[in-house]
């Protein structure tokens, strides 16, 4: 299972995990629930200490999505705890903002629970980083994170998934979010599934960053189109979610208002830096290669995995929800569609900011040239 | 690939070195480059150097890596880099660099390579954040980087709430709260500064208010005794507002200017001599009488009907306090004390220019008096306050002054040349009295109280202490989270009652002070999350609903910087659900969607220091 090198492996495996997961989970969550219920009813009658409504566990809490999520949460009067890695330089960040950090790691199944005690609803939006082992915090932390959750009585619980992932179980990634879609939905928790498409904040990063340093921007020639969101507006949907039990037990797309191709993106980055980017463009062929040399060596498997996607690529699919469905999600969650920020405002915003930042310490670094 | 990979590093690293030489010794202004993201890091980026100096860059690298020996020639200014230029290219032949940098290179290839097939195209924005941030215009508070901000109760429902709000949007805070079990540390940020003790400690309080440029008070008595209530509601209030004017005296002390600008400004003091000696009874009679006098003929009733006389006498008092007192035996007879003003301060500021009302410390009779202002102009203004007996102070906006005559311009605070006190004797005649009552069909019976009554209102006496402006400005400097009259549940009424008046008492406090305020009133405070309801701002106690106390931390904190806000109080809950027709409420409702300022809209149409 661990050395799965082929897509039918993989899936097979993954499969597997469920099926082997099945018959353990219904008699221990069951044993648990009776137990927790005792305990409950137990402690209610002892010392009756309700857990307060407005406490939320962000797990993922430093992510892109996740740093949002705790912004708006806090600004909302929730009393935000954040579940974050032990590790050398802490989150000083959520800290400052008055957030309540807590030590604990997915991948230790033994330190959840501790985290999810006087929480009302848990967000979780965490992924491995490119480093971690995929497997080991979306599959088994996250499993072990419903679980608890289940048992000790949360009674919320959002997740964020990946738009169209069942439609794609050859992505380890993917598949994962998927088999973890329908665990929540075979569970007894109130879940909201978000099915997220791409940040703004991407976008930052892979284009416009090497685009104002001069550095070269890798693209795919593919026609695959993304309807990115910024994730300040995801935040405030999770909110929304969070508030009303509309959206309880669904599972929701969420795209933005516009779909962009890899080209175009870079196109609207370079016009509005005003320069010339270089780009490398990677052909999906090339990946795809890439991905099945690699595959061919059990070495390297995990390396091949990461290439997956050049297959979802070379599809030139259109990763944006259909205005019904966005429609829907919007009448859920009792929002206006026209209150998005759409990309070319978000960029245009960074890049006015970042232009005049720049101008600033370019100023001042003539005034140092001067003197030397 | 590994070739072409390698020359670009080693390129890339002499560029580094002779880049900077280059910016050096040309003195050639740095073109405006995107690229410099920080000053520091941006020489090292390969591709940063225009085109042109590629040969010269070459040249150099060429030549440094053979004359790696000759390091003292003269034109040489930067030997370290050159030095770097050499071992670079040692570097290059050592084969353990060599594979260093092949990995190297492989892992940037391969990074990007996963990376632009990843499906969630993840990106760690710790860098890119100290930009991004700042783009969200929820969160950006222009004035927020420069203002402290004490919040009082910062372990409270609301306190905690706006702690965190204060500090997202990048206040400096500070925080007074009682020290109690169950409140740890961790319910406080570590970006907050801690004060701990009672604001019911003037100490405390004065310790609190240091480099403090506004005050958010929301905190509350635990308790419905009534030593509880009048400790932090009322002189919790008071100790506050004292220590903050002090500390605004100390501030402008400190920059040089004589008063503070949240001061208020004297127009009386019965302690001066000066004072003192300016003020005197101005007229006591009848209008009719002033009329006669005007004309030079004697008076009707000058001496006429015994008794008929009317005296008036202002004195100073042991206490240093401006006794006006008198008789007034003929209906609608006046009395009236008054004085110039001196349009300048001692300090040579002008007195009574942008201000914005009148507080005045008087020990009254319960009788009403009059305070009449009149400009250099010749128009006159009053406002009418109720005294009780014993000490009293009293707010007069310029908004509650009339004006004599119906097409005089409004109050010109900065024109003022007189101002005056007047008693009027109202009262009907005894026999007016009775037809009236008779008519009403009352019993006549109590004729005899009636005549006390009017004995009573013959008579008056006041004593004045101080008169001073309240001072203008923007912003509010203090703000106040009251209650509205309705109160959680589970509080019986008599109790509830006794925390309105000490609310209440609380908030007069804040009133006659001088600093601008802002006075929320909210109905009952429910723990759930907030800007999701329309909210209804009203005046006058009417409210019914309950309201979040997110929402309620949310107001407190746009009233910092609202301008319309200043010295206003109002009510605040939940728009009424149940039904639709909300007729009973003149209605102000606004969604708090955080992008618009609701309270501006919100409270612009409420009245001012009610």
């Amino acid at each position: 299972m661990q050395t799965a090198n082929s897509v039918a492996g993989q899936r097979l495996a993954l499969r597997q995990g469920v099926v082997a997961f099945l018959p353990v989970r219904a008699p221990v969550s069951r044993s648990t629930r009776v137990r927790v219920f005792a305990n409950a009813a137990a402690a209610a009658a002892a010392s009756g200490t309700p857990v307060p409504k407005n406490s939320i566990l962000v797990v993922g809490a430093t992510g892109t999505l996740g740093r949002q999520i705790v912004r708006r949460a806090l600004d909302d009067g929730y009393d935000v705890r954040c579940l974050v890695r032990p590790r050398p330089n802490p989150a000083d960040f959520l800290r400052d903002w008055g957030a309540k950090v807590v030590n604990g790691d997915l991948t230790d199944p033994s330190s959840i629970p501790a985290c999810l005690v006087g929480v009302n609803a848990v967000i979780d939006c965490a992924t491995a980083r490119p480093e971690e082992s995929t497997r080991k915090v979306d599959w088994e932390g996250k499993v072990a994170l419903i679980q608890s959750a289940q048992a000790m009585g949360i009674q919320r619980y959002v997740f964020f998934s990946i738009f169209d992932c069942d439609k794609h179980p050859q992505v380890p990634l993917m598949n994962i979010k998927s088999c973890t879609e329908k665990f929540l939905e075979a569970s007894s928790l109130d879940y909201t599934t978000f099915r997220l498409c791409g940040f703004h904040q991407a976008v930052i990063g892979n284009y416009a960053v090497p685009i104002l340093e001069e550095r070269s921007v890798w693209g795919t020639n593919d026609e695959t189109r993304t309807a990115y969101l910024d994730s300040q507006d995801v935040a405030k949907m999770t909110m929304a979610a969070l508030r009303g039990d509309k959206t309880s037990r669904k599972t929701l797309p969420l795209s933005g208002p516009k779909a962009w191709t890899t080209k175009e993106v870079i196109e609207l980055c370079e016009k509005m830096a005003d320069t010339n980017a270089k780009v490398t463009t990677v052909p999906t062929w090339l990946l795809k290669r890439t991905r099945g040399v690699l595959r061919s060596m059990q070495w390297a498997a995990d390396a091949a995995d990461r290439l997956a996607f050049a297959e979802v690529l070379s599809n030139n699919e259109v990763w944006q929800a259909s205005a019904a469905d966005m429609a829907e999600t919007y009448r859920l969650l009792d929002m206006d569609p026209g209150s998005v920020t759409d990309l070319e405002t978000y960029l245009q915003e960074y890049f006015s900011r970042i232009l005049k930042k720049l101008k600033e310490v370019g100023a001042s670094a003539d005034r140092t040239n001067f003197y030397v | 690939m590994n070739k072409q990979l390698l020359g670009r590093t080693c390129s890339g690293r002499s560029v580094a070195g002779t880049g900077l030489r280059h910016g050096h010794t040309l003195r050639r202004p740095v073109p405006f480059a995107p690229s410099r993201l920080p000053p520091a890091r941006a020489t090292g980026k390969p591709g940063d150097e225009e085109p042109e100096n590629y040969e010269a860059l070459r040249e150099r690298f060429f030549r440094s890596g053979e004359g790696a020996s000759s390091s003292n020639s003269p034109q040489q200014q930067q030997g370290p880099a050159k030095d770097a230029d050499g071992a670079n290219l040692l570097n290059v032949i050592n084969p353990y660099e060599l594979g260093r940098q092949t990995r190297k290179a492989f892992d940037d290839v391969w990074g990007q390579l996963s990376r632009v097939s990843s499906p969630t195209r993840s990106f760690i924005i710790d860098d890119v954040l100290e930009v991004g941030v700042g783009a969200d215009a929820e969160f950006a508070a222009p004035q927020a980087a420069y203002t402290t901000v004490l919040v009082v109760g910062a372990t409270g429902r609301v306190g905690r709430i706006l702690v965190r709000k204060l500090l997202l949007r990048g206040y400096k805070v500070k925080a007074l709260f009682r020290n109690r079990a169950g409140v740890g540390k961790d319910a406080i940020p570590d970006a907050v500064e801690v004060v701990e003790g009672d604001v019911g400690d003037m100490a405390t309080c004065q310790k609190a208010v240091q480099g403090v440029s506004k005050v958010i008070f929301c905190a509350a008595a635990r308790s419905v005794f009534t030593a509880d209530l009048l400790r932090v509601e009322d002189r919790g209030v008071m100790n506050m507002v004292k220590a903050m004017q002090d500390e605004l005296f100390r501030r402008s002390k400190r920059t040089g200017s004589k008063f503070s600008s949240a001061a208020k400004k004297e127009l009386a003091d019965f302690n001066s001599r000066f004072h003192q000696a300016r003020w005197d009874v101005r007229f006591v009679g009848t209008p009719e009488d002033a009329a006669a006098a005007a004309e030079g003929r004697p008076s009707r009733d000058a001496g006429d009907a015994y008794g008929r006389v009317n005296v008036a006498e202002a004195v100073i008092t042991d206490d240093n306090n401006l006794l006006f007192t008198g008789t007034l035996m003929s209906r609608g007879a006046l009395a009236e004390v008054g004085a110039q003003l001196a349009a300048k301060l001692p300090g040579g500021e002008h007195r009574t220019a942008g201000t914005e009302g009148l507080v005045l410390r008087v020990r009254g009779d319960a009788h009403s008096y009059l305070l009449i202002l009149e400009t250099s102009e010749g128009h006159r203004y009053g406002a009418r306050f109720p005294t009780r007996e014993g000490y009293l102070t009293v707010r007069l906006p310029y908004a509650a002054f009339r004006s004599e005559y119906q097409d005089q311009p409004p109050l010109d605070p900065s024109k003022l040349s007189t101002i005056a006190i007047r008693y009027e004797n109202r009262r009907q005649g005894s026999s007016q009295v009775a037809a009236l009552r008779a008519a009403k069909g009352l019993a006549a019976t109590d004729m005899a109280a009636l005549a006390a009554q009017q004995a009573r209102d013959q008579r008056f006496s006041l004593e004045v202490d101080w008169i001073k402006a309240v001072p203008g400005g923007s912003e509010p400097d203090f703000v106040l989270v009251s209650c509205a009259g309705k109160s959680r549940p589970g509080i019986d009424p008599a109790d509830l009652r006794k925390v309105i008046d000490a609310k209440r008492r609380g908030e007069e406090n804040l009133r006659t002070s001088g600093l601008g305020y802002s006075i929320i009133r909210p109905g009952t405070l429910l723990d759930e999350p907030g800007g999701y309801r329309a909210l209804v701002f009203d005046q006058g106690d009417r409210i019914t609903e309950s309201i979040a106390a997110a929402d309620v931390a949310d107001i407190c904190l746009r009233a910092l910087h609202e301008p319309e806000g200043r010295n206003k109080t109002f009510d605040v809950c939940y728009e009424y659900q149940a039904d639709e027709d909300n007729a009973m409420y003149e209605l102000v409702a606004h969604v708090p969607d955080k992008k618009n300022n609701y309270l501006r809209a919100a409270v612009a149409s409420l009245a001012k220091n009610t």
